[in-house]
């Protein structure tokens, strides 16, 4: 009786793991051959359009491969509303939303290629651009020098404009100016512009280090810091979002550095192309319509 | 602080995110116990046989998956597995094998303790009884090392389920990717983080349970 039930149980998980197996590896083939029919049409184009390239220059390097492949892939960390997030009514690749993935969208038809957006976090988004494991990173990144070791940048494509702190609304009357931050606490997430500007701007002001902006919420509600350093994106986004919260009355000064997207080191061809495609958004300004449209979306949620 | 309405529309709203959660997240831990068991089985005869070479490298495998962490290893097989092999693997891939690989260190660990936890005794007077080594080992000792082992696999089951929250740095869609996604798109922290919460330990707790009645049943029969 006991051998039974045990061997039942053992070749029972056996079973269940191998068909579990099965149906996610068929799922992703249908997934990718209905992509392939769908755009079997771009394909042809972009082979031509790589024929036609390669016999011009020779050396394209990475984006020889993509035009040849008929496949660009973007790694975005969809944690960061407006830029990128998912939206749960959506599934497979439409659900990775934001300004930047409407900007990855574009390229990709621009190209005249396949996208495909690989969602991880910021830290891995970084090392996977750095390692070539995609074409492209759009991650709302401003071009810190340091990561130029591990990556080129494209142009600027959006300016993140005004760096704001965020405090709670009742004490809006406290906040005045920047020095009436002296001797409280302001929090930035790590590593970012805006704990630098916390460091540069408010020296008296102590400095709380968080991993994600939600958790400063938290940690302003419960009076444990004074404000929040954000970027105006993302500070008209915790406004709209949450009404105990405003925005202070006085901004950082900050001349902005702009929002790059990163790709991997050496790719001269790939880089001066993705110029040319964001030429086009700065000139059309459609990215502002981008962030409009995410917001509201983000809103929503 | 923690709006109790909050939580009910988060709920709704995002119930299919959950679902799938859920189903991932089951997914994952299972696809690592089930071929862990395979890989571990086959660490654990390697430990256990006559050649020294294959359990130095039994021990050495063990070792090393036991004592990095396994964030580290999930890293490590996302950036490595795509060289390894000629097809482009997708993420569930590359986090499975880093899943299957880690569990194969401890599932190997569970069997030969559960092997080596059968009275001697008993492999003695089963070859005093003219049985070779083999029949000993499938006829006699496996069965017994079954009941210590079963319900051990189940906690590493459990153990599993709690450590492919560790799978959300790469958005794998499992339960801390929900909350990952809900959290980036509204900036609500607490209230997803809670059900998610709920949601783990409803399927760990009930999971424990099912295990304990198996240890019972078992254990009455022997």
């Amino acid at each position: 009786m006991m051998k039974k039930l045990a061997w039942m149980l053992l070749t029972g998980m056996a079973v269940c793991g191998l068909a579990a197996c099965g149906s996610s590896s068929t799922e992703s083939s249908t997934a990718a051959e209905t992509a392939a029919q769908t755009e079997a049409a771009a394909q042809t184009e972009a082979a031509a359009d790589a024929a036609e390239d390669s016999a011009e220059t020779e050396d394209l390097g990475r984006l020889g491969d993509i035009l040849e492949a008929g496949k660009i892939i973007v790694c975005t960390s969809p944690d960061y509303a407006p830029y990128e997030f998912e939206d749960p009514n959506k599934s497979g690749q439409d659900k990775y939303v934001g300004a930047d993935m409407e900007l990855a969208r574009y390229i990709a038809d621009e190209l005249g290629v396949e996208l495909e957006i690989s969602a991880m976090d910021f830290d891995a988004c970084l090392a996977a651009i750095g390692a070539g494991r995609a074409d492209l990173g759009l991650i709302g990144m401003v071009p810190k020098e340091e990561r130029l070791t591990m990556m080129d940048f494209t142009e600027v494509y959006y300016d993140d404009g005004d760096q704001y702190i965020v405090i709670m609304k009742d004490r809006d009357a406290e906040f005045p100016d920047l020095a009436s931050f002296a001797g409280k606490t302001v929090a930035a997430q790590n590593g970012t512009l805006q704990a630098q500007l916390v460091t540069e701007q408010l020296p008296d002001t102590s400095m709380e280090i968080i991993s994600k902006v939600t958790d400063g919420i938290l940690m302003l509600r419960s009076g444990k810091i004074d404000g929040i350093a954000v970027a105006s994106v993302v500070a008209k986004n915790l406004v709209e979002n949450n009404d105990d919260l405003v925005i202070a009355q006085e901004k950082f000064e900050y001349t902005s550095l702009g929002v790059v997207g990163g790709v991997p080191k050496g790719e001269t061809a790939l880089v001066e192309r993705l110029n040319e495609i964001i030429d086009g958004v700065i000139e059309s300004e459609i990215y502002f319509q981008w962030i409009d449209e995410a917001n509201e979306l983000a809103a929503g949620m | 602080m923690l709006s109790f309405d909050t939580m009910i529309m988060i709920l709704t709203r995002y119930s299919s995110l959950f679902l799938e959660g859920i189903r991932l997240t089951l997914l994952l831990a299972l696809v690592a116990v089930a071929f862990g068991t395979i890989f571990g089985t086959l660490l654990a005869i390697m430990k256990m046989c006559r050649f020294r070479a294959l359990g130095v490298v039994a021990t050495a495998y063990i070792e090393i998956f036991r004592g990095t962490p396994l964030l580290l290893q999930l890293y490590l097989f996302y950036f490595l597995v795509p060289s390894l092999v000629p097809w482009e693997p997708s993420k569930f891939t590359c986090v499975s094998v880093a899943l299957v690989l880690n569990a194969s260190a401890y599932v190997s660990e569970v069997i030969r303790a559960g092997i080596q936890a059968v009275d001697k005794g008993q492999t003695e007077a089963a070859r005093g009884l003219g049985l070779n080594s083999f029949q000993t080992m499938y006829k006699v000792v496996l069965p017994q090392a079954l009941s210590n082992i079963l319900p051990a696999l189940g906690n590493e089951f459990v153990t599993d389920i709690k450590e492919t929250s560790l799978a959300s740095t790469f958005f794998l869609g499992e339960l801390m990717s929900a909350y990952r996604t809900i959290n980036g798109a509204t900036y609500i922290t607490l209230e997803p983080l809670i059900i998610v919460g709920i949601i783990y330990f409803c399927l760990t707790f009930s999971l424990s349970k099912l295990i304990g009645l198996l240890e019972r049943s078992l254990r009455h029969d022997s």
